[in-house]
Parts: C-alpha cells; structure tokens; sequence
C-alpha cells in the first residue's frame, strides 16, 4: 500500500515573519520535486512535512492522520528525512548508521535485535553499498553517504522519502546516480519529495514539480508545468528551455545564448 | 586492536592496578596478607591479631580509596562520553557548561560558611554544580538547534561562578579556610570516608546504568537533533536526562574528592579512537578506561618520593599536553 502525505492550509512563520502560507500539497507515489529560489520555503516546507517544526495554521496528514496527534515515533515508520550529506564528528560504521533507521520499531531496553540488523544489511544490499558496511561513515565518498542516509530510511521502514537538497555536495556522476537511484526506488512504489536548486534535476528525474515562491506554491504539475516563464518568475533571470529529444528538455540560462562580445 | 581484546587488556590492567595500590604505600602489605585480610572479611570474622593493623590500613585507609578512585574516574570518563556525544564533539566535557565552578563554588561556600565537614562540602558541591547545568540549560537550551549557545552559556555561568568564588577566597580566613579551598579545587582522593563512598556509588551505579539502557538513542543524538527527531526521538526530554544524568554522575564523582582535571574529556577521547563511537561499547570501556587512569594516576601521586601531591596538578600534565597533540593530529584522530 502507498502512503499518503498531505498538507491543507499550511503556515509557518519565524518571529511573525511568515515564512510559509496556504500550502496545500499532497503526495502520493512517484518522485516529486521542489523548485525555488533561497528563501522561498523550501527547507521549512519540508520540515513542517516532517513535523521538525509545528504549523502555526493547517495541518499535515500521514494517511489521513494528524501528523500531530500521531507522533514522531509512529510517523517514523512510514516517513523518513534523508538529510543533506554532512559530515559527522563521530566515525559510526556506515552499517551502524543504517542499523539507527530500526530505532522506532526498537524496545524500550534493547535496542536492536537480529531482524533489525538482517534489515539493514538487505537495504544496504539494495542499494549496493554492503560492502561499506564496516567501513567508518565518515570515510566514504559523499555519494556513498548519502546512499547510507537512504539505506537507513529504507530500513526504517518508510513509504515516503523526504530529502534536503539530496544532490548538494555530490560530484556530477554521483547526482546523476542518485537521481537514477530515486527513480528506480520510486517505481518500486516509494515515494520521495526532494528540494533542488537545479530545474535539470527536476527535468528529468521528477513525476511532478512544485514551485515555490516567497512561502506559497506558485504552481504544481507535471514536469510539463517547468516552462521558461515559470522559472523566470521564480529566480528573477533570463531561462530557455530546450527539446533535445522526444520529450527530453533542458533548461538552459539565457547569458549563455549571448554571442560574446570581442 | 580488536574490541573484546581491548575490553580485556583493560580490565585486566584495572584489576593489576587494584591489587598494587592496595598492597603498596608507605605501609607495605604482601598480597598474602591481602587476601588473608579480604577471605576474613568476607566470611565474616574478625581478622588474626597479627593482621589487625593490615586489615586497618586495608579497611579503613586503602580500599575506600581505590574504590573512590574508580567510582571517579569512570563517572567523570562517562561524564565526558555522554557530553561529548550530545554536544556532537568530541574534545568538550561537563567542565563546559559549568560543572567544574559550580563545583568549586559550592566548596567553597561550604568551607567558608558550613564548616568544613566533608558531608556539607560534599552537598554543597555537588548542589552547586547541578545547579550551574541547570542554570546554563535555561540560558541556553531554547530550540533544537542549541549547541552553540549552550557552550556561550556555560562561559557565562562559569565565568560567574568564578568571579563568586574568587570574591570568596578574598574574604575566606586565609589561614584556615583558603588552604581548605586551594585544595579542594585541585583535588585529592586523601581522607575518602566508606560513607562518601556509597553514597558516590549509588548515583555513579544508577547514572551510568541509565545512560548505558537509552544509548541507542544517544547514538542517535550524537549524529543530529533532527535527524534523531525525524527517527522518533524526543530528542528535547533525551538531552535533558542525559545532561542531567551525566552532570548527577561528574557531581557525585568530583564533589568528595574535589576537581580532578581533564579525565573527562581525555578518557572519553581515546576510549572512542579505541573502541569507535557505539555507545553501548564505549559508555562501560570508557568507564573502566577512567576508572584505571584515575587509579593509576592516584597510585603515583600517592607513591611519589616527598608527599602526596594534589592530582589534578597529575592530570594535568598528563591531559593538557595530550590534547594538544591530539588536536595537532586531528584529521586522523577525530575521525578514526
């Protein structure tokens, strides 16, 4: 079964400034992704979806529940954050880091059991980063990392995939992994919501787009909705869009198409 | 080296450490009197007559001071380990956030105004000392994203401890009372009662027993507050028992024997180079590691040719210059 996240009305602000207003969004399925300037909202956006940060209006559904009358810990079954690749000050095997995923469904006392760690290694498996498995977290390549963070929520058991930027940091080749990666999970019947700075990334790997403009969605759509206006809406600068092949577009910034001055 | 085998060649070093420091010292005591003397106590009877004064020394001098000895250093070691862990750093320690002036603080008070009986000392320290976290925390610890701002805080508040005592040991009786404060805040495990020591293993026993049942969730706080929230945890309520079962722990181990520099951040260092970042290995081995350094430390101090002198004096010469190379070397230390 696919899980539903959902927002109706939602708002946010730091210090009275609203940083976020009237979000309606629901995700159902597929690979969607955020588009929009800095400080649009994108990260709170995302953290409300989480519930990291409680809304000042509206609500957040995880299958039609109330993300704030269900709770951290049972959301944690179906949802998970994928953050941003960081590194860390504490050398964890990149098999315990996978292993954390099982902590919502831990007991009180002992904290992991023999099926927790069965589950970590199959989605370290899956992903094909087992052979990391004992290597210290803060050793490996960004790429590698951020398969881990995805290893772990798959070991958490999440439906839905939430992620942070997930390219930033990453090397061309290991972005364009990653977004291979997201789509092959997603047609598995996993969910992911990733914010990017790059309309490339959503072009091509996205089943839908949101974008998002000073805290409110500007517009929602397939990724037929990404158009040289809408970008230039968003980021305030001269964007074209090309057809490279049937149905392939990339964007492409104006300055480029200037002939250069001698 | 293996893990299992570190845990070993630790404890057995521990326990080499603890037949020595009980059998050397100005009274010298063979390990057949040792053993004659601990097979009489535990059965129970009254000890030979020629063992009267061994089973003295032994009693009421030697064994509650190894025993403290151990009980402080693995309290201040996990102490370290737990900070460390929350703060997401591994070269901080409880002495950060106002521990250590708290500490002294309360000491002194007590010295100056309570007499100097070791239970108002005792109390007064260890009161002083949860109260400084205390005070740091409601500075500090508003939002998720506090770390920094705790750290400011507790250099507010141990500055201001400081500046308290300083203008207690300007008007403390310089004969009497000064000396007693001097002392106290470089520590010393001399005149360490059986009473201190129970009441010191109680709290070490029960905080460290707590700290080892969530540390799943330590390791979790370790690597982010929100990624540790978005897994479930209530990462708010967590830090807080944490903090204020590591600082019930430090307290407990420091306020009957006074400030003892730098074990916490020191051990909790290489217990974690040695046996990786998994708090449920490093919380014991970081415990017995702290226990043999400090009983080790206090067995020199103890032996060395002229007098005892105050152990922080040791420990720091070992720890500061330590730390420095550590953080010369960082890029491989830190992340090993």
């Amino acid at each position: 079964m696919m899980a539903t996240l959902s927002a109706r009305n939602l708002g946010f602000s730091y210090h009275r400034t609203p940083v976020i207003s009237k979000v309606d969004i629901q995700i159902e399925g597929g690979v969607t992704a955020l588009l929009g300037p800095n400080g649009s909202g994108k990260t709170t956006l995302l953290k409300l979806l989480l519930g990291l940060l409680k809304p000042a209006h509206g609500q957040v559904f995880l299958d039609g529940v109330d993300l704030q009358s269900l709770g951290h810990r049972q959301a944690a079954k179906r949802m998970a954050y994928v953050p941003q690749v960081h590194r860390e000050a504490f050398a964890y095997q990149v098999e315990d880091v996978v292993l954390m995923g099982r902590m919502p469904h831990a007991s009180f006392l002992s904290p992991y059991s023999r099926e927790d760690r069965e589950q970590a290694r199959e989605a370290m498996e899956r992903l094909g980063i087992l052979h990391l498995a004992r290597r210290p977290y803060t050793q490996v390549s960004g790429g590698e990392r951020q398969l881990a963070l995805i290893a772990r929520a798959m070991t958490q058991g999440a439906q839905v995939f939430i992620m942070d930027e997930p390219t930033n940091g990453l090397d061309y080749g290991n972005q364009v992994r990653l977004l291979e990666r997201l789509q092959t999970l997603a047609q598995g019947g996993l969910s992911f919501i990733f914010s990017t700075h790059h309309p490339d990334h959503a072009l091509s790997v996205a089943d839908r787009v949101v974008m998002m403009s000073q805290g409110q969605i500007l517009r929602d759509g397939d990724a037929g909705t990404i158009d040289a206006e809408s970008l230039e809406a968003i980021y305030g600068v001269d964007v074209r869009l090309f057809h490279v092949q049937s149905g392939i577009r990339v964007c492409v910034p104006g300055l480029r198409l200037r002939p250069i001055a001698c | 080296m293996r893990i299992p085998s570190a845990f070993l060649l630790v404890a057995l070093l521990l326990l080499a450490c603890v037949g020595f420091a009980l059998t050397t010292g100005q009274y010298h005591i063979s390990l057949e009197t040792l053993w004659k003397v601990l097979a009489a106590k535990f059965a129970g009877c009254a000890p030979n007559e020629d063992l009267a004064t061994p089973a003295m020394v032994l009693w009421s001098v030697r064994l509650p001071r190894v025993l403290m000895a151990i009980l402080a250093g693995a309290a201040l070691s996990v102490g370290g380990v737990v900070f460390q862990g929350i703060m997401k750093n591994p070269l901080v320690s409880p002495s950060f956030l106002g521990v250590t002036h708290g500490a002294v603080f309360g000491a002194s008070l007590a010295i100056i105004f309570l007499g100097k009986s070791a239970i108002s000392i005792e109390s007064s320290a260890f009161f002083w000392a949860v109260a400084a976290v205390a005070i740091v925390y409601a500075i500090g610890g508003r939002g998720i994203n506090t770390l920094t701002t705790l750290v400011i805080a507790g250099v507010i508040v141990s500055t201001f401890f400081m500046a308290a005592s300083s203008f207690l040991k300007y008007i403390a009786d310089p004969n009497e009372q000064l000396p007693a404060i001097v002392f106290w805040t470089m520590g010393g495990l001399n005149n360490v009662l059986w009473t201190q020591v129970i009441r010191a293993m109680a709290i070490i026993v029960i905080g460290i027993g707590v700290i080892l049942t969530f540390r799943g969730k330590l390791n979790l706080l370790a690597l982010g507050d929100e990624e540790a929230l978005s897994m479930g945890v209530n990462v708010k309520v967590m830090r807080i028992l944490f903090m204020l079962f590591a600082t019930l722990i430090v307290a407990a181990g420091s306020s009957s024997c006074g400030i003892i520099m730098w074990v916490d951040l020191i051990v909790a260092h290489i217990a974690r180079l040695i046996v990786g970042p998994d708090h449920g290995k490093l919380v014991p081995f970081s415990a017995l590691l702290g226990a043999l350094f400090l009983l080790s430390t206090d067995t020199v101090v103890r032996l060395l040719p002229g007098g005892e002198i105050p152990i922080s004096i040791v420990t720091s010469f070992i720890g500061a210059p330590l730390l420095g190379y550590l953080l010369m070397k960082q890029n491989n230390a830190w992340k090993a």
